[in-house]
């Protein structure tokens, strides 16, 4: 391992489904900054299968855009930098491109130990075959024996998670469920294949566990996601599977052995590295969470962190180049509500089908750009529904609101961070995760956000100096106030004004309904002063305003969003293409 | 450009002549019904196995009212054993007990003594392989499968629904951007495949049922026929995607010269990990060995053949004439890296790289 005190320079490279990318950062003048990025699509896929030749075209890309030759004559990335400026120091790596591993979850009770199985198999890169519960759930899942050995089988499982009972409590149901996946682990082997079993139910019966399964499959017995019936704990469960991805899954990527062989540190899965940002950002204040949002071209994640502790939420089915499946999941219509323009379910079914085909490609006409902001839309709010239900509680959110409070929201994906205009990507945050209080929002425009979190791993100042140095664009303060906003529509709901450290003020009325930009150009300095009206929320209480809030600028400056919580677009077709529109003038996209 | 800004874009095969060469292989190792060296024709059956996956268990112990250390003693079967519906598989004398029968065909596939279980892999019917490609049985696959060769043309497709087909090829269009209506395919298209260059219509569907048509390939299908497209018996190849896409040129030209020899398509489509395309080949005599298919890879360079696979030029194919230095401007605001590319004499335009592919 590198000495943090030599390290000058490093590189982070990111596989991706669809693309691979590399960004440097370095030492100037005792500070780590961000020096460049470069990226080329991913070459996992026959005809290259090999992902170290995406990775070797995305560095000689970088090598230029840095003006630091990066790779050997051979190919090989130089390493540690050599006096004349050439290399790097240190190389860390992170993947996404590898197949979800595909999980089995078994447990008693839906809402109860198999919502928090599915909580801890969320957490990483995974896809959920098959739910199985005893009782409880859903009447559908009320197996008998032979059909839950049969659901077992037919999903082909790599791994079978396997949890009820609190712990001393219920033991016969959650043998039973052992006994299915062994009968069904049998079977598999036949086939080649034979899933491990991860038991994570009442800690009570693990000697009796380990008695069943015997030698006729892979056990590991980890602590209770439900130890009792008002606790959850699914770290030890989430990092099993972590584990499990990172070494039966992304080891399995064609050429990332090679990659993996310039790494200081072990490969990391991207979005735990996405979610490492989001961590460190919350320690800095415990008062509020902080959210990351990352939309990827074949996963969507969220990464919720409060004071310290993280919750990551990935959905593998859903991503901006992979949407035919999620179409069906969400309705064609549910997408089209967030276009300007009138599309029919063949034109957005064309759409996706074609992106699909070929998903490296980029929009280049209006239409077909706003049809992947709304995919982006409905793919962050379909990841945030699973998200919520994880999130602990208790934490710091407004009575009415269904999301805590966010400071920062970061946005991050090549859907948002290659938004044309600043005004898009925020207005596509507010409308996908409706944000509400006083918060900013964050880009991620450099695409940084997995390579700063992988970076820590070997220079945690190297990250924190990176982000401090302009990594994240500001896109925009918010204020988004709760309370009867809806009921009041065309009413004021409260005023705001800015006072410029330069000199200079300017004050608002905010009506309900209404989606607001004052201007507050970056690197300036203001105090906003909120006074909202009697019932309207901003955080503070209702009607409360409280002291002035220091603000610096950012791309956009202000947007005071009174559209209402929650948004709800207007049924007529015709009236909320124009609301839609208004909206998208309103914030400049 | 310079080597070290290179773009590698994606590909697409597009080959008169080149050796083809398809593996043959069972879910699950069976019996190989040819030799290598052994001319086979499309529809031959190279390899046959049975494949169930469906299981009933018996917890024989409780059944049968004893402590499972015990039941194994009264069972009548032994691991590997066929059962017929119906037929007992263990038995004790005892009031109230009753033999236990398996209420399917199958085999006994595991005896847990432990617990006193037994396990049937319910009986199935045999799948067949068949050649797939009218070619040559080249190297074996142990008892997997084969590998059949032959020289012939090749072409990549972008999207299938269906599995695979093989049959006479007929061109029922005049040119790549004609639509292919119910009028444009005839009663002499019977039992064969189907091919025309334009946007395939829901007339054409209705058509291919009642003429039992084998496969259609066409360049394109609007979003709204894809549902009943995809219900259909046969498979269907696009080689442009979806939306009212004209065929690529050089693919029309290059079906339309095999109008009537015989045609094999898999329209299986996998867009992500392990990305299959579906294909169209096309198995030529050719007195000699023909060229492999190129190696893969190659930069973008002036000349190339490329096709334009999304925005306003999408499906047209044209030669890069320029590759400028700087990033530009397109449409919705943003400065990308691309390519000049001609059309024809009278018609180019700027491409993003990433909406480019190679035509080779």
């Amino acid at each position: 391992m590198a000495q943090e005190a030599h390290i000058d320079s490093l590189i982070a490279i990111d596989i991706g489904t669809v693309s691979t990318k590399a960004v440097l950062i370095a030492r100037v003048e005792g500070v780590y900054r961000f020096i460049a990025r470069a990226t080329s699509s991913t070459t996992i896929e026959v005809p290259w299968a090999d992902a170290s030749i995406g990775a070797r075209h995305a560095l000689e890309k970088l090598s230029v855009a840095a003006g630091r030759p990066l790779l050997e004559e051979h190919g090989d990335l130089i390493m540690p930098e050599r006096p004349n400026g050439a290399g790097v120091d240190v190389c860390v790596v992170t993947a996404s491109a590898g197949q979800p591993l595909r999980v089995v979850l078994a447990g008693l009770a839906g809402e109860w130990s198999l919502e928090s199985l599915r909580h801890a198999a969320l957490g990483t890169y995974t896809s959920i075959e098959s739910e199985i519960a005893l009782a409880g759930f859903r009447q559908r899942d009320r197996s008998i024996a032979d059909d839950r050995i049969q659901r077992i089988y037919d999903s082909r499982p790599d791994v079978i998670c396997i949890s009820g009972g609190t712990d001393g409590g219920a033991e016969r149901s959650a043998l039973e469920l052992v006994e299915a996946a062994k009968i069904a682990t049998r079977f598999l082997e036949a086939t080649g294949t034979k899933p491990r079993l991860l038991f994570a139910g009442n800690a009570s019966l693990k000697p009796r566990v380990a008695e069943a399964v015997g030698n006729q499959a892979e056990l590991l017995q980890i602590d209770n996601v439900r130890p009792t019936l008002e606790t959850e704990s699914i770290g030890p469960a989430q990092t099993e599977l972590e584990v499990m991805y990172a070494q039966h899954k992304m080891a399995n990527i064609a050429g990332l052995s090679t990659i993996g062989s310039w790494s200081t540190f072990p490969v990391l899965p991207s979005a735990r590295a996405f979610g490492h940002v989001a961590q460190y950002l919350s320690t800095e204040n415990p008062k509020m969470g902080v959210l990351g949002v990352d939309v990827g071209s074949s996963t969507t994640a969220i990464a919720a962190a409060f004071n310290g502790q993280l919750y990551m939420t990935l959905r593998t089915d859903i991503g901006t180049s992979f949407g035919v499946r999620f179409l069906r999941e969400v309705g064609w219509e549910n997408i089209a509500r967030w276009l300007e323009f009138e599309v029919s379910e063949g034109d957005l079914r064309a759409f996706v089908v074609n992106k699909e085909l070929r998903p490296t490609t980029i929009p280049q006409d209006i239409h077909e750009l706003r049809i992947e902001q709304a995919l982006a839309r409905e793919a962050i709010r379909a990841a945030l529904r699973v998200a919520r239900s994880g999130w602990p509680p208790g934490t710091p959110r407004f009575s009415d609101s269904s999301i805590p409070l966010f400071q920062p929201i970061i946005g991050s994906g090549g859907v948002l961070s290659n938004a044309p205009r600043p005004g898009q990507a925020a207005l596509l945050l507010l409308d996908a995760v409706e944000p509400v209080g006083v918060t900013t929002l964050v880009l991620d425009v450099y695409g940084l956000g997995t390579a700063l979190g992988a970076a820590a791993m070997a220079q945690p100042l190297a990250s924190v100096q990176a982000l401090d140095q302009g990594g994240l664009l500001e896109l925009a303060t918010i204020i988004a106030p709760t309370g009867p906003v809806r009921s009041r529509a065309g009413e004021v709901v409260m005023s705001v004004k800015i006072s410029y450290e330069s000199g200079g003020t300017i004050e608002d009325e905010i009506k309900a309904g209404s989606l607001s930009v004052l201007p507050l150009s970056l690197g300036q300095k203001a105090e906003l002063q909120v006074r909202p009206r009697a019932g309207i929320d901003i955080g503070r209480g209702p009607g409360r305003g409280g002291r002035p809030i220091p603000i610096t600028g950012s791309a956009l400056g202000l947007i005071v969003d009174a559209r209402g919580r929650p948004l709800i677009l207007p049924s007529d077709a015709e009236r909320r293409r124009k609301q839609v529109e208004s909206w998208l003038w309103d914030v400049g996209a | 450009m310079t080597e070290a800004t290179a773009y590698y874009p994606p590909e697409t095969r597009v080959m008169p002549l080149t050796l083809i060469r398809r593996e043959r292989i069972l879910p699950v190792p069976g019996e190989i019904l040819v030799a290598s060296g052994q001319r086979v024709e499309s529809s031959d059956v190279v390899a046959r196995t049975e494949v169930s996956g469906q299981f009933r268990t018996f917890e024989i112990a409780r059944l049968l009212r004893v402590q499972p250390s015990r039941a194994m003693r009264y069972l009548r079967k032994r691991q590997g054993d066929p059962v017929k519906a119906g037929e007992v598989i263990a038995s004790r004398v005892g009031l109230g007990v009753r033999p236990v029968r398996s209420p399917v065909a199958g085999t006994i596939v595991d005896i847990d003594e432990r617990d006193g279980r037994v396990a049937i892999e319910v009986a199935s019917k045999p799948i067949e392989l068949r050649a797939y490609l009218k070619g040559v049985v080249g190297n074996m696959l142990g008892n997997l499968g084969l590998v059949i060769e032959s020289p012939g043309a090749m072409i990549q497709a972008a999207w299938g629904m269906g599995g695979e087909s093989y049959g006479v090829l007929r061109i029922v269009t005049e040119s790549a951007d004609e639509p292919l209506k119910n009028t444009s395919i005839d009663i002499n298209a019977h039992g064969s495949i189907v091919a025309g260059g334009g946007t395939l219509t829901a007339s054409a569907l209705d058509q291919a049922q009642q003429l039992q048509l084998r496969g259609m390939i066409a360049g394109s299908i609007e979003g709204d026929l894809i549902e009943a497209a995809l219900k259909m018996p046969f498979p269907i190849l696009l080689t442009e995607g979806v939306g009212r896409i004209p065929m690529a040129a050089p693919i029309f030209e290059l079906i339309k010269a095999q109008d009537g020899r015989e045609v094999s398509i898999n329209a299986e489509t996998r867009t992500r990990w392990g990305v299959v395309r579906p294909e169209i080949l096309i198995p030529l005599p050719s007195d000699t060995r023909p060229p492999m298919p190129p190696a893969i890879g190659a930069p973008l360079t002036v000349g190339a053949r490329v096709r334009v696979v999304r925005g306003p030029h999408m499906g047209r194919v044209g030669t890069v004439t320029s590759i400028p230095a700087r990033a530009q401007r397109i449409d919705i605001g943003t400065r990308v890296p691309g390519a000049e590319v001609r059309f024809s004499p009278a018609s180019s335009a700027f491409v993003p790289f990433a909406n480019l592919e190679l035509l080779r």
